[in-house]
């Protein structure tokens, strides 16, 4: 009888264990980002062609920088719309929430996210994890207001002194949307000039046939 | 006994006006058309090569050693970072086409910064730069075809040799005033 109650308290014991290891691993689970392989050869195409074309315009896109692939949502299945956009500071620190998912891709990281929405907000664990994988490709945002400009007469004498407002950068090419038809393989591509909504992302466009 | 006190006032007020002088750095006009012209003309040159430098970046004008008889030498640098906190302060400042110029002087003595110094520069210059990256390099995954992972490693930073056209010294014959460009190696 008390061998019983001793076999049955160990084995309570050992359920226990098991539950607080397993409660343990997913929360750990729950907190660390997913990491994903690009295995669709369409997508990891045209990322490569817009990391050539960033690093054309501009070679310090060829050592630094973020990129961003943002799949939004489309009124037809055959349709699949991306946007790439590769940016040379930490700011996803700052929105809402975190990628739904990251990637390793020639030498990149790739954040990508489903739309702008997660169903989960950051963890400091994230962070901080996303921020040592990217390491020194980015830089820390500033958190400091407009500086100074000084104006000057011809004789040196001051005439106006204001502070300067950055524009939003003028994003070509760092910055295009992909539509994706997955029933004729059609591609087309559109660098964003304007700054445009995100509901027309294709008001004027260049198309290229998909090759297979 | 009043006159006296209002002496001690101004005297008073004559010290702190000169130890907040004594903190500030020094502004100047950038009056010499040859170095405003090459300064205008690296300016555009960095515009060209990267559009980001249109409104961003800080500008780091240094005034090499005088010890040449036939040549004086300028260096031109352009930022994107605040990295220029952390070496030493620079002799003067100049406001020069929507950009914030750094003097630095080699032929004249160093003092370290003040923190109101530092300060009011990062305030004059804004969110024109970026602060400078602490972090070390970050990670690289390669794969298999499969997508197995091959190799995982640290990335190393590249150092870029034989010269960047954010980064110039000029050499001016001081008798004809001819620019040749020297660019950084």
């Amino acid at each position: 009888m008390f061998c019983t109650v001793k076999y049955k308290v160990k084995s309570s014991m050992k359920v226990l264990t098991t539950l607080l290891w397993l409660a343990l691993a997913s929360a750990s689970y729950a907190q660390m980002l997913r990491q994903t392989y690009l295995s669709d050869t369409l997508v990891a195409k045209e990322l490569r062609t817009f990391l050539i074309d960033c690093y054309k315009a501009n070679p310090t896109y060829g050592e630094k920088g973020v990129v961003y692939l943002i799949y939004h949502s489309n009124s037809s299945d055959s349709l699949v719309t991306i946007q790439l956009y590769q940016a040379l500071d930490d700011r996803y620190k700052y929105f809402a929430y975190p990628p739904a998912s990251y990637a390793h891709f020639l030498e990149k990281v790739i954040l990508i996210y489903h739309g702008f929405y997660n169903s989960s907000d950051w963890t400091e664990e994230q962070r901080t994890f996303l921020l040592e994988e990217i390491g020194s490709r980015v830089q820390t945002t500033q958190s400091r207001d407009a500086g100074w400009v000084e104006t000057y007469r011809r004789n040196g004498s001051l005439k106006a002194r204001y502070q300067k407002v950055i524009p939003p950068p003028d994003d070509t090419p760092f910055n295009r949307f992909i539509q994706i038809n997955t029933r004729t393989g059609q591609v087309t591509v559109r660098p964003r000039t304007d700054g445009g909504s995100l509901s027309n992302p294709f008001a004027s466009t260049s198309t290229r046939k998909r090759h297979r | 006994m009043m006159y006296r006190s209002t002496f001690v006032k101004v005297l008073l007020l004559l010290i702190i006006a000169t130890s907040t002088y004594g903190q500030k750095l020094e502004k100047v006009h950038i009056s010499d058309p040859l170095i405003a012209k090459e300064l205008k003309k690296f300016l555009k040159h960095c515009t060209k090569t990267d559009a980001q430098y249109g409104h961003r970046g800080v500008v780091m004008l240094t005034l090499r050693p005088d010890t040449d008889d036939e040549y004086r030498f300028v260096s031109l640098y352009q930022r994107l970072d605040d990295s220029f906190k952390n070496r030493l302060p620079p002799h003067y400042y100049a406001h020069f086409q929507e950009k914030v110029i750094l003097i630095y002087d080699q032929n004249k003595p160093i003092y370290p910064w003040t923190e109101e110094q530092k300060n009011f520069l990062l305030d004059e210059i804004g969110n024109r730069v970026y602060v400078a990256q602490t972090k070390p390099a970050g990670w690289i995954e390669t794969y298999h075809p499969d997508g197995s992972l091959k190799a995982r490693y640290q990335k190393v930073n590249m150092l870029t040799f034989g010269g960047s056209p954010f980064d110039i010294t000029l050499k001016i014959n001081k008798k004809t005033k001819k620019v040749t460009y020297l660019y950084s190696v």
